[in-house]
């Protein structure tokens, strides 16, 4: 598309940037970063930016994130030909009644995800920088890691994955009989150990298959 | 885990079928409460059955959840059975929720006059209550050869997929706990 391509060009010049991260981390950006962080590419847009200008701000950007995150772009750099620039994420109607699929994760995306977990929280704060920085394919590639966790597994395992424990859905909805309805979520994460495996008890293997 | 945003489990969530959302839904009640999101049942809806919806147009639909959940059961046309008495045998395959193991057998008493009786012997309790012996009772509705069964009494958040054998038939189906108390939970059956 030609007007994309002119867009691309307005801020051409220079071709690197630099950005900070919350922790002070400095990084040089290039043309396959700007084109598909949709936040940044605004932000170029807005600003006049010269040469030897400071780093530009990422506050709520861990500097490992940063680093991954540019990594995966330089990776896809060419992938953003394909992609319509115009697509609008908020588009809900287009969007609304579109299949999603998970299972086609390309190898370098599955290799790339892996070092991020859940277990340190590390998938969930790639997904987050994703989401600030308006990277679509990378937001997507997180998004689908994680559904790909949870599929298959029951309620007892979701808990255990996410490190949540069992909090009654509330009054009025989903009361259970006499059980620990007047518990709250606080008073949840005060229980022993022992107690929480008393009520989040794994079933045996053969009551669930049979 | 608490700092990410919901709008960004909803969006992992969209990923996700049916099941997966149903166990998600009874692990904690910030997932239960994202899973009741209209539009992820809309899009549910829309590739499972591959059109779409007004909500409202059966009476007990009141969101494309409980449109999905309507439509899904009223899609298992499996048996066929004459009026009678049925043992019904089910299986819990998967399950969620406070409900750990609901395998057992109810016996289905089909009259004339379109009554139903099912008596469900759970052989084991639920995770969180002692006593799970529900009775279910329930109406057969002939002309929409359906059964719908209400559990008496009891409220147990969760839902339990099933295979249910009737005969030589074997079924699977859903039961859905995630109603309000009021109504009970319901299982509904096709008859044919």
């Amino acid at each position: 598309m030609a007007t994309n391509v002119e867009e691309t060009y307005l801020y051409s010049s220079p071709t690197t940037f630099k950005v900070s991260s919350k922790d002070g981390e400095i990084f040089d950006i290039d043309d396959s970063f700007i084109n598909q962080s949709k936040t940044i590419k605004n932000m170029l847009n807005v600003l006049d930016i010269a040469d030897n200008h400071m780093p530009i701000p990422l506050q709520n950007i861990k500097g490992t994130m940063l680093n991954a995150a540019i990594v995966f772009c330089k990776y896809h750099k060419n992938d953003l030909l394909s992609i319509p620039d115009d697509e609008d994420e908020d588009d809900f109607e287009r969007d609304a009644y579109e299949p999603r699929r998970s299972d086609d994760i390309s190898e370098w995306d599955k290799e790339f995800i892996k070092q991020f977990t859940v277990e340190e929280g590390t998938l969930f704060d790639i997904i987050m920088a994703a989401n600030y920085l308006d990277i679509k394919a990378l937001l997507a590639v997180g998004c689908k890691t994680i559904a790909n966790m949870v599929r298959g597994k029951n309620s007892d395992q979701v808990r255990q994955m996410f490190n949540i424990s069992y909090d009654p859905p509330g009054e009025g909805l989903n009361t259970p009989r006499n059980s620990v309805t007047s518990k709250e979520s606080g008073d949840n994460q005060l229980l022993t150990t022992q107690e929480k495996e008393s009520r989040c008890k794994t079933p045996s293997p053969e009551l669930m298959y049979d | 885990m608490n700092q990410f945003p919901d709008e960004l489990l909803l969006k992992l969530m969209s990923f996700l079928g049916y099941r997966d959302l149903l166990t998600l839904s009874i692990t904690n009640k910030r997932f239960y409460n994202l899973v009741q999101d209209e539009q992820l049942w809309k899009r549910l809806y829309k590739n499972q059955f591959n059109h779409t919806f007004l909500v409202h147009k059966y009476s007990d639909a009141t969101s494309s959840k409980e449109m999905f959940k309507l439509h899904w059961t009223k899609d298992l046309t499996l048996f066929k059975v004459k009026y009678g008495n049925y043992q019904v045998k089910m299986t819990t395959i998967n399950y969620g929720g406070n409900i750990t193991n609901t395998n057992g057998t109810f016996t289905l008493e089909l009259h004339q006059d379109r009554s139903l009786l099912a008596n469900l012997l759970v052989e084991q309790g639920s995770e969180y209550n002692e006593s799970t012996d529900a009775t279910w009772t329930g109406t057969f509705d002939v002309e929409n050869r359906t059964m719908n069964i209400k559990e008496r009494f009891g409220h147990h958040p969760g839902y339990f997929i099933y295979t249910a054998q009737i005969n030589d038939k074997v079924i699977e189906g859903t039961y859905f706990w995630d109603i309000k108390p009021t109504a009970g939970g319901r299982l509904i059956i096709e008859l044919v």
